[in-house]
């Protein structure tokens, strides 16, 4: 069987239960590519980046292989908070300053990250317009075109003015709000 | 996680349509969005070929399980072969040594055989088929009658009464050692002659001999080759055995 094609869940058995080497580096390999951007995102230097992947799959090998047969729900999620913390972990020893995430409360910081798109889908136009209103204009107006309009980062920006930058944080602060609001009004 | 489109995103080659697809993916997905946010800082430092980082960090990983799967190559086989080599040489070692040890020893233990003669013909032996053991001999004839006889057993224990009263008598020293050699006690043959001063005896070269041979039964080629080389050295009556023998014993280490 070519077992490029498992499931990320089955890869983690093959290596957890037979010590299978290849299908841990065949499940890691689908998201090295992220680990990269993440690691270069902190540390800014292609090299460590670079490093910083190879030392990641060591310490996912190793925490998969001392959790026997226990694995994450969802193995992205769970290999971003151990990239993270361990991007953290470095760059704390080079005396830089970051928030750490606690692996056993990984879950519920995932949780924080709900997603906002069923929510915006699931309401009625009324309910909408009434959580919409209590944004700020700013934000507003980007989660009207980002949510609403389907625009890309990019033409938010184009049709506002705002710097892609501020765009982002408009929609992430408005979503936020927008969830709160949409939580407490039900 | 679709590494294509994320790719053509970078490259910024998706629709907006689909752009924003993924931009909406990267909002409930905080792995994805900071990912992608490195990916162009990545980029903007004028890097492009995202499939030759891809093929660089892959190759990277197959290192690392290229490693890893030859330690436990190592924990798992190696030691069964390393066992079964050292069990082999142990084995074939303790083998060949054990071989060796035991010709050497039944060559010296042949060549003490082959030489070892008890002295004859004894002053004042008491001799005859007819001569009997009498109370009232004292404890040197007793001896000689018991060693004529061959029962060197009988004739240690009296050539040990004898010599508390004649402590210097190199003769009945000599007698002694040979009987114990013939009672398969070279140690303690070795003792009474190596103990006792025979310089100026008579006996000097016999007891040279005897010593030898005591050191020859007891393997210790050390301080038997000497005493043979002496006799060989110069016109006596073991020369030629002496001669012989240390012939025999050239090699040896025992």
């Amino acid at each position: 069987m070519e077992i490029n094609y498992l499931d990320d869940e089955s890869l983690i058995d093959l290596y957890q239960k037979h010590k299978d080497n290849d299908a841990i580096g065949i499940l890691y390999k689908r998201y090295s590519m992220l680990v990269f951007g993440l690691a270069f995102k902190y540390f800014k230097q292609e090299d460590v980046a670079k490093d910083m992947v190879t030392e990641i799959f060591m310490k996912v090998m190793d925490k998969l292989s001392q959790a026997k047969t226990q694995k994450p729900e969802s193995f992205a999620k769970w290999l971003y908070i151990v990239s993270r913390n361990e991007i953290i972990s470095v760059l704390r020893k080079k005396k830089i300053q970051v928030d750490t995430v606690d692996e056993i409360n990984s879950e519920k910081f995932m949780e924080s990250e709900e997603e906002i798109r069923p929510i915006i889908k699931d309401i009625d136009e009324k309910q909408l317009d009434a959580a919409m209103s209590n944004l700020n204009e700013e934000q507003n107006k980007c989660i009207h075109l980002f949510y609403l309009q389907e625009k890309s980062y990019q033409e938010v920006a184009s049709l506002t003015g705002y710097d892609i930058k501020k765009v982002k944080s408009y929609i992430q602060n408005g979503k936020r709000n927008l969830k709160m609001f949409l939580t407490k009004k039900n | 996680m679709k590494k294509e489109e994320l790719k053509k995103y970078l490259e910024q080659t998706l629709s907006d349509k689909e752009r924003n697809a993924l931009e909406q993916e990267m909002q409930d997905n905080p792995f994805l969005n900071e990912a992608t946010e490195g990916l162009e800082a990545w980029t903007q430092q004028g890097n492009a070929d995202f499939d030759a980082l891809e093929n660089e960090l892959n190759k990277n990983i197959d290192d690392k399980i290229d490693s890893k799967n030859l330690e436990i190559k190592k924990v798992v086989r190696m030691p069964i072969f390393r066992i079964i080599a050292v069990a082999a040489g142990i084995i074939g070692i303790l083998f060949l040594t054990v071989t060796y040890l035991h010709q050497q020893r039944m060559e010296t233990e042949a060549l003490f055989e082959a030489n070892f003669k008890v002295l004859t013909q004894i002053d004042g032996a008491v001799r005859g088929e007819d001569a009997e053991i009498e109370s009232n001999m004292n404890e040197e004839k007793k001896a000689v009658y018991y060693y004529e006889r061959e029962n060197y057993k009988e004739a240690i224990v009296h050539y040990e009464k004898a010599l508390q009263s004649q402590p210097d008598n190199n003769q009945m020293q000599l007698y002694l050692a040979v009987a114990y050699l013939a009672n398969y006690q070279a140690t303690d043959a070795i003792q009474i002659l190596s103990e006792n001063d025979f310089s100026n005896s008579q006996y000097k070269q016999d007891r040279n001999w005897y010593l030898a041979l005591a050191y020859l039964k007891n393997k210790d080629l050390k301080n038997a080759k000497p005493l043979f080389e002496q006799l060989s050295a110069f016109d006596n009556y073991y020369q030629n055995s002496s001669k012989k023998l240390l012939k025999s014993l050239e090699g040896k280490v025992l």
